[in-house]
């Protein structure tokens, strides 16, 4: 090796992925470790090893090391950065609870159940629409619970706007904000089916149950659904580099116990909801109220639902897992930090 | 890893290098400094001062001591293993009369 080399130009020579799963480990690691890493993984390089097997086994490695951190400092700030990271981990779950959940309520049987033919159900489709319904609650309060999530998140970002950061994150913080209520707006024309008409000039221009129309809220659904989560990746990325103490984490802790909560009935809710719509025999299509053009035959939704429900429900259950633990570390980390913050001189 | 470290400092690369010489087992960087990190918690093994980014990794004394306790562990299990092969093969040469007594 000729002449000194610094740490970030002997990085910057590492693949993407491997200085991605170098990132992947907590702050305190990469403080201790992480040069030795950085070594390890030139050299294997440089012995003309393939690299892909070290970057995979970084990747179980930094999981490994959020899970049970051996090793790291009995500092407040050690503890807090984990506390944030975990209070993370349990919210930002959230947005992709919420998109295999609409995966849900795009089938029709909502509306067709909520028609009025209750005669026609069986206890397994009563079971569904109620499962369908609470289905419906728990994504509001999961929409809720991270716009209060983006506020919190606002505030400490509002904190890095004053130091190093720049003011540019403040606009990726109001982002999520506004993306949130639009999505709200929306699921209450899809919930309420509300005729949704705009006259300009006299003449309408957008009537919501029109086909084109419903298509169009739809489009504009996901739309606004992947806005917001890339808004909310840009927020935590700011998150990381924000000072925070540890008293501004309370409320994160709480919103993330909460979160882990309605991830945990939304997940029973969806096997409910699979199983009560896989026991409901065929309902004749003349039955359905708003079986229009755009819906398709109810034994089709059915056979789709059948294949997709275990899907949908293990996601949701693998989701709910993931944030309960990520809570349990947040509530523990955030503890932690206070009794090492009561015992400091 | 304690083992590899009885034979003198080493830094990360080259203690996976070593264990994969007498062990045959290629450890990654996660898995190699995920264990020392837990060594070093338990302060049976502790870095010394970097040399060229890097930190080497020497046995402590508790270190030496779980060795010595791991490797006599070890050594009880593979000589009572070695003794019972040793007795099994001597029944099977004496038949299958002798197998079952």
């Amino acid at each position: 090796m000729s002449g000194p080399d610094t740490s970030e130009q002997s990085a910057a020579r590492l693949p993407l992925a491997a200085r991605c799963a170098l990132g992947a480990y907590p702050l305190w690691w990469r403080d201790r470790y992480g040069q030795d890493q950085e070594s390890f993984l030139e050299e294997l390089a440089g012995d003309h090893r393939p690299l892909g097997r070290a970057v995979l086994d970084l990747v179980v490695g930094s999981v490994r090391v959020r899970l049970r951190p051996a090793g790291m400092p009995q500092t407040v700030g050690a503890w807090r950065d984990r506390a944030r990271a975990s209070i993370g981990w349990a919210t930002v779950p959230a947005l992709l609870a919420l998109l295999l959940v609409s995966a849900i309520e795009q089938h029709s049987f909502g509306s067709s159940t909520d028609a009025g033919t209750g005669a026609l159900l069986s206890t397994g489709g009563r079971v569904a629409a109620d499962a369908m319904t609470s289905i419906a609650w728990a994504s509001i309060a999961m929409i809720l619970l991270l716009l209060i999530g983006w506020a919190l998140v606002g505030r400490l970002a509002d904190i890095v706007a004053r130091g190093r950061v720049g003011k540019r994150w403040l606009l990726l913080v109001t982002a999520p904000l506004v993306c949130g209520v639009v999505e709200i707006a929306l699921s209450f024309l899809q919930t309420l089916e509300a005729r949704v008409v705009l006259f300009v000039g006299g003449r309408s221009l957008v009537d919501y149950r029109h086909p084109l129309a419903a298509q169009v809220v739809s489009v504009a659904w996901d739309a606004v659904a992947v806005a917001g989560l890339l808004s909310v990746l840009c927020v935590v990325l700011a998150a990381r580099s924000a000072e925070v103490r540890v008293r501004d984490l309370r409320g994160g802790v709480w919103l993330s116990q909460a979160t882990a909560v309605v991830l945990f009935l939304a997940a029973l809710a969806s096997v409910a909801w699979g199983l009560g719509v896989t026991h409901q025999p065929p309902i004749p299509r003349a039955d359905l109220i708003g079986s229009g053009p755009g819906l398709r035959p109810w034994t089709g939704v059915q056979t789709s639902i059948a294949a997709e429900w275990p899907l949908v429900s293990a996601g949701l259950a693998v989701i709910s897992v993931v944030t309960a633990r990520a809570a349990l570390v947040a509530r523990r980390s955030y503890n932690t930090a206070r009794e090492l913050l009561a015992a400091a001189p | 890893m304690l083992s590899s470290l009885a034979g003198g400092p080493k830094h990360g690369y080259a203690l996976m290098k070593d264990v994969e010489d007498f062990a045959r087992v290629t450890l990654g960087p996660g898995t190699v400094f995920g264990c020392l990190a837990r060594l070093e918690e338990r302060g049976l093994v502790e870095a010394l001062a970097p040399e060229d980014r890097r930190h080497p990794y020497r046995l402590t004394a508790a270190g030496a001591t779980a060795l010595e306790q791991q490797l006599s562990e070890l050594q009880r299990v593979t000589s009572t293993g070695a003794t019972r092969l040793a007795a099994s093969r001597r029944r099977l040469a004496d038949g299958p009369a002798g197998a079952h007594t």
